[in-house]
Order: C-alpha cells, then sequence, then structure tokens
C-alpha cells in the first residue's frame, strides 16, 4: 500500500480520472444474488458496469484510478465469507423452490426439461471473482489519525454520513474528501469521482445525487468530488 | 439488460458449416416449434441455451443439411408476425450487438489454435491486454484481445472475448470492446459497426470450415421497468395505465398514481425519470400528461423521503 502522498504524486504527474469506490461496490456483485424481500429478487445491473470498468482498465490502465480506503479493503475482507454463504443460500433456495412445480408434474404427468441445479454451478465463484478482481484493481489509501479523529467528530455530533452513529462510513468520507483536497492543492484537474451506493448515508432520498448536508463539503471549490450512486451512473462521466 | 424476448427478428441463418438454423429466445420456441411441426419441418432444438450479457437465454434450432431455407424463413415471418401482433405495442429500446462462438470442442480448440496465431483481417492479437485482462476473470479462463484501427468508426479498437460455459472450450463470448484512442466511449452504432467489422473480417473467415456457429443478436442496452420495479409496483402501474382516462385523469387516477409511488417508496426503489417517462408514452400517455405524472412522482417520493427521516429522528 503506497503512502497517500505517493498516490497524490503518481497522480499529478500522470494525470487520470479517479474513481473512489465504497465496500457496498465492491460486495454489490455478489450481493445481487439475494432477495431484496421475500418473493422479490435484487436486480443484477450492477455487474456490466463492473465488468466494464475491469475491462477498459485492463485494455489501457491509465484510463482511470480506482481508489479505496484501507478501511473499504477491511471490510471488504470482513463480509466476503457472508456474502457469499448468502449467495449460495439465495440458489439453493431458487433450486428448492423450483423442485415445487417439478413435484407437482410428477404427480400430473407433465413433462418438463431437467433441471440442473443452479447450486452446482460456478456461478457464485465467478462473482466472487469479479469483486475480487474490482478490489484488487484498487490502489488503497491508508489511514490517518486526523481523519479518523474528524469521522469519530461526525459521529459525536450526528452529522452524515454518521447521523445514525455509525464510524466507518465518515472514515471514509473524511479519507475521500482529504485525497480530493490534497489533488486539487497539487493542481490535478481531473475528475474525482465517489461511488457510493449506501442511499440511506449519502443519498438525497431516492435521488442518485449527493444529500444536500454533505453537498458543500464535496463542491467546495479545493474539493471538487463528484457524487454518483452508482457506477453505472459514474462511469460515463469518465468515458467508461 | 433483457433482448426483447418476443419480438426478436426471425431469420434463417446459413453462415458456416453445421448447416442453417434458427436462433430464438425462450418466448419465441414454441410457437416456432409448433408451427414448424405444422408444416413438417424436421427440426432439432440444441438443448444447451446460449446465454447473452444479462439477457434472458436463447435456444437453437437445428434444420439440418438440406432443409428448404426459404419456406422455412415463410413460416418464421408468419410467426414472427403473430407473435407481434399479440405483444405490446410501442417504441423499440436502443439495442446492441453481443457476439456468441459456439461449436464442439475439438472445431472451438482448432479456432482458439487460429486465434492464437494472431493476425487477420487488420486486427492484431494483443497479448498484452490479455494478461490483464485474464487477472481479472475466474481462474483458467479463456482470454483473447485483439485490436485495429476500424475503418467504420474510424478508431482504434480492443474487442475482449473471453469462454463460458463447462470447460470454457465451447463457447466464446464478445467481453467487451474498449476504444484505444479517444477519451470517450462508443455509442450503440459504432459499437454495432465493431462487432459487425470483427465477425466478418476476422472471426468467419477464421471460422470457416470449422462447423461452429457465429451468433449474433442485439439485446436491450438499457434495464426495462419491469426489470427495475418489484411485481407489485408493475402490477399497479399496468393497473393505473389500463384504467386510467388518458385525456383527463380523473380523480380515481391519480389516487391509482398515488398507490404506484406508495409501493415504488415501500420497495424503496430507485426509479429513472426517463424510463418511466418512455413506458408511459408507450401506453399513450400524452406529454403533459406524463410530465404531470413524473413531478408529481418526484415530489412524492420526496415527501415519503422526508416522513421517513423525521421518524427517524
Amino acid at each position: 500500500m503506497p503512502p497517500t502522498a505517493t498516490v497524490v504524486a503518481q497522480l499529478t504527474a500522470d494525470p487520470k480520472p479517479v474513481i473512489c469506490l465504497d465496500t457496498c461496490d465492491i460486495l454489490e456483485v455478489i450481493q445481487c444474488l439475494d432477495w431484496e424481500r421475500p418473493g422479490a429478487p435484487r436486480g443484477v445491473t450492477c455487474i456490466e458496469p463492473a465488468r466494464r470498468l475491469l475491462n477498459t482498465l485492463a485494455v489501457d490502465p491509465g484510463r482511470a484510478m480506482v481508489i479505496i480506503t484501507d478501511l473499504v479493503h477491511t471490510e471488504w475482507n470482513q463480509n466476503i465469507a457472508g456474502v457469499r454463504k448468502k449467495a449460495d443460500e439465495f440458489l439453493a433456495k431458487i433450486d428448492a423452490i423450483v423442485g415445487y412445480p417439478y413435484r407437482a408434474a410428477g404427480f400430473a404427468g407433465t413433462v418438463l426439461p431437467v433441471y440442473d441445479p443452479l447450486s452446482s454451478k460456478t456461478l457464485v465463484d465467478d462473482l466472487v471473482a469479479l469483486s475480487t478482481a474490482l478490489l484488487n484493481q484498487a490502489t488503497r489509501l491508508d489511514l490517518d489519525a486526523a481523519h479518523t479523529a474528524l469521522a469519530l467528530d461526525r459521529v459525536m455530533t450526528k452529522r452524515r454520513p454518521s447521523h445514525d452513529g455509525h464510524i466507518k462510513d465518515s472514515i471514509n468520507f473524511e479519507h475521500y474528501l482529504a485525497f480530493a483536497r490534497r489533488l486539487r492543492a497539487a493542481g490535478f484537474v481531473e475528475d474525482v469521482l465517489f461511488v457510493s451506493k449506501n442511499r440511506k448515508d449519502y443519498w438525497d432520498g431516492d435521488k442518485d445525487r449527493i444529500h444536500p448536508d454533505l453537498k458543500p463539503e464535496i463542491e467546495d471549490a479545493a474539493v471538487q468530488l463528484q457524487f454518483f450512486g452508482s457506477l453505472v451512473s459514474a462511469l460515463p462521466q469518465v468515458g467508461i | 439488460m433483457a433482448t426483447s424476448a418476443a419480438d426478436a427478428p426471425l431469420t434463417v441463418s446459413t453462415d458456416g458449416t453445421a448447416g442453417p438454423y434458427v436462433v430464438v429466445t425462450s418466448e419465441q420456441l414454441g410457437p416456432v416449434a409448433e408451427a414448424l411441426r405444422a408444416e413438417g419441418v424436421r427440426f432439432q432444438v440444441d438443448q444447451e441455451a446460449v446465454l447473452l450479457n444479462g439477457a434472458p437465454a436463447l435456444a437453437v434450432i437445428d434444420l439440418g443439411m438440406g432443409a428448404d431455407v426459404t419456406r422455412v424463413q415463410g413460416v418464421l415471418d408468419r410467426v414472427a408476425t403473430e407473435l407481434q401482433r399479440k405483444g405490446r405495442r410501442g417504441r423499440r429500446a436502443p439495442t446492441r450487438k453481443e457476439l456468441i462462438i459456439r461449436g464442439d470442442a475439438a472445431a472451438m480448440r482448432e479456432l482458439r489454435g487460429r486465434f492464437e496465431t494472431g493476425s487477420h483481417g487488420g486486427w492484431e492479437r494483443r497479448a498484452d491486454v490479455e494478461d490483464r485482462f485474464r487477472q481479472t476473470l475466474p481462474p483458467r479462463t479463456v482470454a483473447f484481445c485483439f485490436s485495429k484501427l476500424v475503418p467504420a468508426v474510424n478508431r482504434q479498437v480492443a474487442v475482449l472475448m473471453q469462454g463460458r460455459g463447462p470447460g470454457m472450450w465451447e463457447e466464446l463470448h464478445l467481453s467487451g470492446i474498449v476504444p484505444l484512442t479517444g477519451r470517450g466511449q462508443l455509442d450503440l452504432a459504432q459499437h454495432d459497426q465493431v462487432v459487425t467489422d470483427f465477425r466478418e473480417t476476422f472471426v468467419k473467415p477464421l471460422a470457416r470450415d470449422l462447423g461452429v456457429r457465429v451468433l449474433d443478436r442485439s439485446v436491450s442496452a438499457q434495464p426495462s421497468l419491469e426489470e427495475v420495479l418489484s411485481t407489485e409496483a408493475m402490477a399497479r402501474l399496468r393497473a393505473f395505465a389500463a384504467a386510467a382516462n388518458k385525456n383527463t385523469l380523473h380523480e380515481l387516477d391519480l389516487r391509482r398514481w398515488a398507490g404506484f409511488i406508495g409501493q415504488t417508496h415501500l420497495d424503496d426503489t430507485v426509479v429513472d425519470p426517463d424510463l418511466l417517462d418512455a413506458w408511459l408514452a408507450d401506453e399513450e400517455f400524452q406529454a403533459n400528461q406524463r410530465e404531470a405524472l413524473i413531478r408529481e412522482f418526484n415530489s412524492g417520493r420526496r415527501l415519503l423521503n422526508a416522513y421517513d427521516d423525521e421518524r427517524r429522528e
């Protein structure tokens, strides 16, 4: 993990758009294999932009730099086993559901095509590989005490994104603000994007835009961080 | 990103050396098979589904050597007309081409060998990109990258192909197209022009005499409203549209619209206003009505979100 100053120096020497990700954006490609609520599966539209980003960077690594904080990396590692288990359970549940009409067909004498259980396939493995590739593609920012203290202050004063008392989002947010501030101070003029599908803490209600409480901070001329609620909406901003 | 299942084109393909065939969506398979049987046309259905990126499965109907292609195409045209008549009216969503190459293990192994030898039709193999591309894929996935200055779009582009399926030898599909010059994306028409160039000047010449199939299909480039909304919300939206007085919205219509707004809020669904507008346009709501409905949708959701925030605090 290079020190933040080194990452800033790399980017100012070789400018390219920056995409800062939240943990949920990286886990989402697996978490989409789950129920939104009973009977309603989640949408899977998050997978294609993740693949598109990785394809673009495989072809042209200079097209953009993906950034995460060390905390995002830690959170991903803490959660991946549980996320994977849920995806496996989701497929097993679908297999179980499909079993019911097959049993009915047996009694009714209806011929159905042979069903190949989803849980025996590599789908979850492949999605975990995609999520891992996205994580590994990212350059990690180290955490520093000063910005972690600022995050704690948000918790104490119940300010977004810690208005509910959780500190992790504020740690990421403070570090991305500080990173953008350092880039701008060094004369960096490329886009710096922050992507998070965390609606509760960052979004303006159901709108894919930053909450008004946070808007002045990211729009500060010394920061100029652009917020997007998903990779699919963020990537066109940087021509991907 | 679903392909339009019922109204996808129905065409007899005669390329390659594996005999004429028809690619159908799962919705088309039943009516097409029934019509072919009624006409006494012999065929076999390839039981292994073809999967496009994010689109429903397709099936391949093999007609066998010596099939009467003109007669079969006539049957397909009749089925297509009937399916379109039954299907929903409305504009077509923008689409983009996908490309899949399929064949038996031996033929695909031979094709892969031909790919590995490198250049053809102006396309150059990019081993450097392949190494990076492979690192982003599941272990042991077959991966290729070729680049070319494609005259139709006047840009240097890279085409990424990856293996899929058991052993990943029996199918290659287009994973992505990335422009190497300029920063902007290719638009959908340019994307399709690159796919066509790659298929015609690289894949087909190399695949000739191998008995593999080169399938290209257009799939929707945007998610549909049906994919975004829950079953309940979609049912409420359909009920609203079916009952609404499209000249002047009645009080009861507005109540049904409010029910739809409430359901999307309960579902916590993010709805793209453009997608909603397009759906309402398909249902023949006038521009001023659509504008008013979407305004009400936005203000309704804003109010409900504010209410939730107040309750939380």
